[in-house]
């Protein structure tokens, strides 16, 4: 029996989780190394990107050990062992107490993402918002959220996922929204697939195109130019001109008076003939 | 003879900033509005998914139109990540992010549910589902640069750029703002 099985199903999930994090780190450390040695002296973003990748990788092998401290002293020298395993050596087995104690440890870390989500959105929102601005790793975002709440590495990255999700949507709505003098002015088509999985809202909009998504409501409590239909959702909102949009046969709608109303006829330049009709009646 | 010139008034401006914007503005939904559209960066069709993708979509119960979309992650990764304003020249780079998504693979038992579905008159495509594992994509720039040249199993789908039509309009955008 290895140690993991001993320390039962939860301490289990929880060497899963860090064993987990560290094999996609260690993964996707090396594919951004590999399409270095690709595009060597090509693009100085990937460059950075990789220079990024090598200094996070550091931070998180050092909150792994963090967490494997974090865990012997809660829960014992032989504790030690387990989180061993993490790192390739098998531990011993774990006497029952111990066990018990490792599974409330990771029992009081087991909440819901969306719970978890809720309680830190601020936290979250300026750990995104500092990565995004300072071309931060996104890798480097969930050790720190991680950090922040108190939650495992796995939790941590559910939420950032949707956090990501969700400033992504943000700032590209928000700055296709923005108008300068002489800008043209966007709609907003909803994209993504059509399938029995839509939720009511994305199946009434996929394939449309709104004048601001702000002004939608998705049932959920959440902002639809976040979140679209909810959380995980598939979908995203793809600014576009409003003429390009009509010339490529999308519908524009606006919300008026809480209800959507189609005004891709108001957005039609006046033809030569609307402009010259002449009364003669 | 001579040529005398006056000088009045303020003389326009190279705006950089502008034109960085109006780019900001429009290339991120361009891209993937086309792609949505199952058309690459030429405006023609993307090749069709292999027989094994599309059933890994159907067993999924997911879309099987050729978008380069299973979660949405890369797509919505997609916006400005650089720009270099210089006084006579804009560069902005849009790129998806290092951010990686959940792995999703098709549940098990879904065969079983479209069966009952299907026996009960019901539309079985409803009855398949996706499950998330644990695992996480590679990152999503290298998603992308896959999917874009293509890997020794899989066919390039370009579809990191625009086409000539959003050039082209693009280029009537940044006019409109290039002097201020």
């Amino acid at each position: 029996m290895s140690g993991a099985d001993a320390a039962g199903p939860i301490a289990d999930s929880a060497i899963e989780d860090l064993r987990a994090v560290r094999e996609s780190l260690q993964r996707d450390l090396l594919r951004i190394l590999l399409q270095l040695d690709t595009n060597t002296g090509e693009d100085s973003l990937v460059r950075r990107q990789g220079q990024t990748a090598v200094a996070v990788y550091r931070q998180v092998e050092q909150r792994l050990a963090a967490l494997g401290d974090e865990v012997a002293n809660v829960a014992g020298a032989r504790a030690v062992e387990a989180v061993a395993a993490v790192v390739g050596t098998p531990p011993a087995t774990l006497p029952l107490d111990v066990r018990q104690e490792l599974d409330q440890i990771v029992n009081g870390q087991i909440g819901d993402v969306v719970a978890v989500f809720r309680a830190a959105n601020e936290d979250i929102r300026q750990a995104v918002a500092r990565g995004i601005t300072t071309g931060g790793s996104l890798a480097d975002i969930v050790s720190e959220v991680a950090l922040k709440l108190d939650t495992s590495v796995k939790r941590a990255q559910f939420a950032v996922d949707a956090a990501v999700m969700a400033a992504g949507r943000r700032a590209v709505v928000s700055i296709a929204l923005d108008i300068e003098d002489g800008g043209e002015r966007m709609a907003f088509v909803y994209v993504g697939p059509r399938d029995g999985k839509n939720r009511p809202f994305c199946r009434q909009w996929v394939g449309k195109a709104v004048v601001d998504p702000r002004k939608l409501d998705n049932g959920q409590d959440l902002p639809v130019e976040d979140f679209c239909g909810g959380y995980n959702c598939r979908h995203s909102w793809a600014p576009t001109p409003i003429p390009l949009a009509i010339d490529e046969g999308y519908r524009i709608y606006d919300v008026q008076g809480g209800a959507p109303v189609d005004v891709t006829d108001t957005f039609r330049p006046a033809t030569f003939e609307a402009q010259n009709v002449v009364d003669v009646g | 003879m001579g040529i005398t010139i006056k000088k009045s008034g303020r003389m326009p401006r190279f705006n950089a900033e502008g034109i960085a914007r109006e780019i900001q503005r429009f290339a991120p939904g361009a891209i993937t509005r086309r792609t949505e559209q199952g058309l690459d960066i030429n405006g023609r069709p993307f090749a069709p998914y292999s027989r094994r993708y599309r059933n890994f979509l159907k067993r999924g119960g997911e879309d099987q139109k050729i978008d380069l979309r299973l979660t949405g992650g890369l797509m919505n990764s997609v916006k400005a990540r650089d720009a270099l304003l210089g006084a006579d020249r804009v560069e902005v780079t849009i790129a998806p992010d290092t951010g990686t998504s959940p792995v999703w693979v098709p549940k098990s038992g879904s065969r079983k549910r479209a069966a009952k579905a299907a026996a009960r008159g019901r539309d079985p495509s409803t009855s398949y589902r996706m499950q998330r594992t644990s695992k996480q994509s590679p990152p999503h720039n290298m998603v992308g640069y896959w999917l874009h040249n293509g890997t020794p199993t899989m066919r390039a789908r370009p579809w990191m750029g625009l086409d000539p039509k959003q050039t082209a309009y693009l280029r009537e955008m940044i006019a409109r703002v290039m002097w201020r």
